[in-house]
């Protein structure tokens, strides 16, 4: 992905202009740089842990988290739902069979009339429950021969099982929810126009699904269903409106919260453990108040403003009685309470406390995490790694000095000052904040020196020195890299895929759209729906 | 003599309480007269102290003295053999830094793949990029056993290639499980009867019912998805084959362990008992006979508060030898050692139908990542071998000079009854070790 961010930027650089609509007519040689050019073939992606529980929520009512024991994602690029990586051992599909029992189960006690269409229980009813509860499902229509396999498995289950409905529905609903038509998100296309079409239109189903996971993290309804069956999707007009209608829905909080959860990595913050030594005041309970202090900022900004700049410049800090040193405040109960705080201590995401927790080590604060961080996932510029058989010795956390003190050797030592001179001095912005994110003046009786410096940032309005994260805050939240770079970052989670050359035009008209709509995360959302990369897939893989 | 276990060996360990059992009849008529062997491979993260791991030589092999750190492995000191001077000079280079390259090599003997998980020092990798020997072990002794193989974690966090040990196949990451209450459910999910009960027979029903649906499906997708779709269905064909196995005759179903906060750092003693037990239990039912674990990953930035360790271990790794903070890594390999006499403890206290122990019909291996992580080398890695099932001669301390890791990989294999004669990156592999 490093290697692709920066082709990506090259070739965003020089193609701002729109993109060539059609591929061209036939026996010429195919396109090599549209919006249509080649990406990588996907496999086709398996449900993550919380996609499988809201999908379960949403259509079953079941809210228990029945994916909780199931085998943890692994993460790409920080995301949790990369594509290839996602593969069914022998663990889930064990696990995917105890759900499936559970929630069948307490379907049929509970929810019998969303499962089961009608009154009767007869053979018309069975075909009922299997259209119905099979297509909300699998997120499209059953197939013939799908109907067909469902109803003799039915009608099986009957014959062994006293005649009962129930029974046979509830079997029938457990095969249902192991079936890869459930757990797996298919995407056949859209037969290509012309087999020199690079890139095909996904079918109206498989459209409406990448749509609602992306949003909603979660599956179709039915009047999106609906939509995608009569091909009203074609339509950019009706996938626009058919895509508000999602970000207008309560739901839509979830696909934002996963997103940031995801890249800022918030899901370590409650397990952190810091020095007692040294941070005597730390416990497991302030883990947790850090960790939800950081989600009610990110609903907040997700909630009201919206925008980039407001998730890096806002003035609140939500904190309870465990934070109250955190905002200069007392008399706070066990409730979360929105502080504003004058803008001199904190400012943004990258001053709330679980962040800083976060970005440091257990004994001592790391201008490198930090530093990094900033680089990487606000700027996606990250600094190259070090060469091979080198020794990281972090100093030790020590009585007489200040963090920055015992960094030094980094800029002394050429060896080390290759790179982290790009880290170190961003990082040292960071210095007002130990390593519990509690705002400090002084360290070891020293007087702390915050001034920091970015440099050689792709955005030349970022180079240069700045004093604190407060001061760097307000220049990346006006900065164009930074904008483009959460556009890139979401982006690649919409897809569950590293973006490749062929995805360049369709991310720089994103990354375009979204610094127009002055950062507003629901036009990026948008904008990433409208993509050519979001609405096709490649085409011509062998049937 | 129905049930094995009782409900205070599996919570808190057999901790002394020898759980001698007449034998595994099950696990021999399995494989037709033959006792199996079982493989168990151990992960430390970020290497070791050095001055204190390796033992002092003596005037043979056999006369070694333990040192300080494997002081709690007295009992077992003739059932170990120490090696020196095995350098996995297939991490040296390559994709990924020094620990991803360490811990993706470890049993795969391969090289990593190009990817996005950043690395300690920022550099990134993608999964190893082969299969590793447990598996390998696994297709050979497994196959008749309820799972082919366990993979273990012990706070093993990280999702990507830091936390991974064992692999199916290239870029086929099988990532530990952490919480002994899901290991359990791993282990014992049938019903107990000596005819398939009820729920046995409806789970056929319904897993046959989901093949079906994999084959539909199958016939419509491109072949990149088909061929994702056939290991979707081996997997549900071998899980059929679990729920509708019938349970060894001598093993009965122990008490499921308690919920518990298996993340925290207080929490990894107990969750190594647990996990280690249940591994016995494992065993000694022949449910499998091949098991990884992991303790922590190969980030580790963790502190072990149960050791007075507050700061994180790996940051402790990369003091030098003189400092006194990096007495804390000795420490935590002296609490190592003690995960590793358990193991050999517990294999001790079962019995084979011959007679003899499964530790005598084991090879329990332990690694690391790096050998020093105060200088990230992968020279003279700390590795660990006890028990009988390779047949070498143990109870010794053999010096070897600049031999390959996967030397030693492939020689395990043949241990097992493996035909290979490379394994891993094939230019970092010269062949058997001779002298184990």
């Amino acid at each position: 992905m490093r290697l692709v961010r920066s082709a990506v930027t090259i070739l965003a650089a020089t193609s701002l202009l729109a993109c060539p609509k059609k591929p061209p007519p036939e026996e010429q040689p195919p396109p090599v740089a549209e919006c249509d050019g080649a990406a990588d073939r996907t496999p086709m992606r398996l449900l993550t842990r919380a996609e499988f529980d809201f999908t379960v929520a949403d259509l079953l009512g079941d809210t228990s988290n029945p994916s909780r024991d199931f085998p943890r994602e692994p993460i790409v690029n920080g995301f949790d739902n990369d594509a290839k990586s996602l593969q069914v051992t022998d663990e889930s599909v064990t696990r995917y069979l105890e759900a499936a029992e559970a929630i069948a189960g307490t379907a049929m006690q509970t929810q019998r009339s969303r499962v089961v269409p009608c009154q009767t229980r007869d053979s018309a009813c069975a075909d009922q429950f299997i259209a119905q509860t099979g297509r909300r499902l699998f997120r499209r229509a059953l197939t013939v021969e799908e109907k067909a396999s469902f109803k003799v498995f039915f009608n099986q289950v009957l014959a062994s099982q006293g005649n009962d409905f129930d029974v046979a529905t509830e079997w029938t609903l457990q095969v249902m929810l192991q079936s890869p038509q459930f757990l797996y998100r298919f995407e056949e296309g859209q037969t290509p126009a012309s087999k020199w079409d690079f890139r095909t239109p996904l079918i109206g189903t498989e459209l409406a699904t990448r749509l609602s996971y992306l949003l909603w993290a979660s599956t179709p309804d039915d009047t999106l269903l609906d939509a995608a069956e009569t091909g009203q999707l074609d339509d950019p007009s009706v996938l626009e409106a058919q895509a508000r209608r999602l970000l207008a829905d309560q739901r839509a909080m979830r696909g934002r919260m996963r997103f940031f959860n995801l890249w800022l990595r918030t899901e370590d913050i409650a397990r952190l453990s810091k020095d007692p030594a040294r941070y005597p005041n730390f416990s497991p309970q302030l883990a947790k108040a850090w960790q939800d202090s950081l989600d009610l900022y990110l609903r907040d900004i997700a909630s009201g403003p919206g925008t980039l700049k407001a998730l890096l410049t806002s003035d609140r800090v939500y904190a309870n009685n465990l934070m109250e040193s955190y905002v200069n405040r007392s008399g706070l109960g066990s409730d979360f309470t929105p502080v504003s705080m004058p803008g001199t201590e904190r400012l943004g995401l990258l001053t709330q406390p679980g962040l800083l927790a976060r970005l440091s080590s257990p004994d001592q604060s790391s201008p490198i995490r930090r530093g990094i961080f900033v680089l990487d996932k606000v700027l996606c510029q990250p600094p190259p790694p070090p060469p091979a058989g080198f020794n990281p010795v972090p100093p030790a956390p020590n009585t007489g000095t200040t963090t920055r003190e015992r960094f030094l050797q980094h800029s002394t030592d050429p060896f080390c000052a290759g790179c982290h001179h790009l880290i170190d001095p961003v990082g040292f912005g960071f210095e007002n904040y130990d390593a519990v994110g509690q705002y400090r003046t002084s360290e070891n009786g020293k007087p702390v020196d915050a001034s920091g410096s970015v440099y050689a940032a792709r955005d030349e309005k970022l180079s240069g020195t700045f004093s604190g994260v407060v001061e760097l805050s307000k220049k990346l939240a006006e900065s164009r890299q930074v904008h483009d770079c959460v556009s890139a970052e979401w982006m690649h989670f919409a897809m569950g895929r590293g973006l490749g050359a062929g995805d360049a035009c369709s991310l720089t008209q994103v990354q375009e759209r979204f610094s127009t709509s002055q950062g507003r995360f629901d036009e990026l959302l948008v904008a990433i729906i409208m993509s050519d990369t979001f609405r096709t897939r490649p085409a011509g893989e062998a049937r | 003599m129905k049930k094995l276990l009782s409900r205070r060996n599996v919570l808190r360990g057999a901790g002394g309480i020898a759980i001698a059992l007449p034998l595994l009849p099950d696990a021999a008529r399995a494989d037709g007269g033959e006792i199996p062997k079982r493989f168990v491979g151990i992960y430390v993260p970020n290497g070791v102290f050095t001055p204190q791991w390796f033992p002092t030589a003596g005037a043979n092999e056999q006369s070694f003295t333990l040192n300080q750190i494997h002081q709690p492995l007295a009992p077992y000191r003739d059932k170990m053999l120490f090696v020196q001077g095995i350098d996995m000079n297939v991490a040296i280079t390559g994709t990924g830094e020094m620990h991803q390259r360490g811990l993706g090599a470890l049993l795969t003997g391969a090289k990593l793949n190009s990817g996005t998980f950043v690395g300690n020092d920022g550099s990134s990798a993608g999964w190893a990029k082969g299969q590793s020997i447990d598996q390998a072990i696994a297709a050979m002794v497994g196959q008749t056993t309820r799972l082919a193989s366990l993979q273990l974690g012990v706070n093993a966090q990280e999702r990507d290639v830091s936390g991974v040990m064992s692999y199916a196949g290239d870029a086929q990451p099988l990532l530990p499980q952490n919480d002994p209450r899901v290991t359990f459910r791993n282990l014992f999910m049938e019903g107990s009867g000596p005819v398939l009960d009820a729920t046995q027979k409806r789970r056929k029903s319904v897993l046959d019912a989901v093949l079906d649906q994999v084959a539909v499906v199958k016939r419509r997708m491109g072949t990149i998805d088909q061929q994702r779709l056939d290991g979707h269905l081996t997997k549900v064909r071998e899980l059929e084959r679990r729920v509708t196995a019938l349970p060894p005759g001598t093993c009965a179903t122990p008490m499921a362990p308690g919920e518990l906060q298996f993340l925290s750092e207080a929490a990894m003693p107990e969750v190594a008992k647990l996990q280690l037990d249940l591994m016995t239990v494992a065993f000694q039912c022949d449910l499998t006979r091949v098991v990884t674990i992991m303790f922590s990953d190969a980030k580790n930035h963790r502190g072990m508060p149960f050791l007075g360790i507050n700061s994180s271990i790996h940051n402790i790794s990369h003091y030098g030898d003189a400092d006194q903070m990096r007495l804390k890594l000795a420490e935590r390999d002296r609490w190592q050692a003690q995960q590793f006499a358990y193991v050999l403890e517990s294999l001790k206290n079962l019995t084979d139908s011959n007679g003899t122990t499964l530790l005598d019909n084991s090879l329990v291996f332990q690694g690391s990542d790096v050998s020093r992580g105060n200088v990230h080398s992968h020279d003279d890695m700390p590795h660990l071998l006890a028990g009988g099932a390779a047949g070498w001669q143990m109870g010794r301390y053999v010096k070897f000079s600049g031999q390959q890791h996967n030397n030693l990989l492939v020689s395990i294999l043949r241990a097992f009854g493996g035909t290979q004669t490379t394994w891993g990156e094939p230019s970092f592999c010269t062949g058997t070790l001779r002298g184990l």
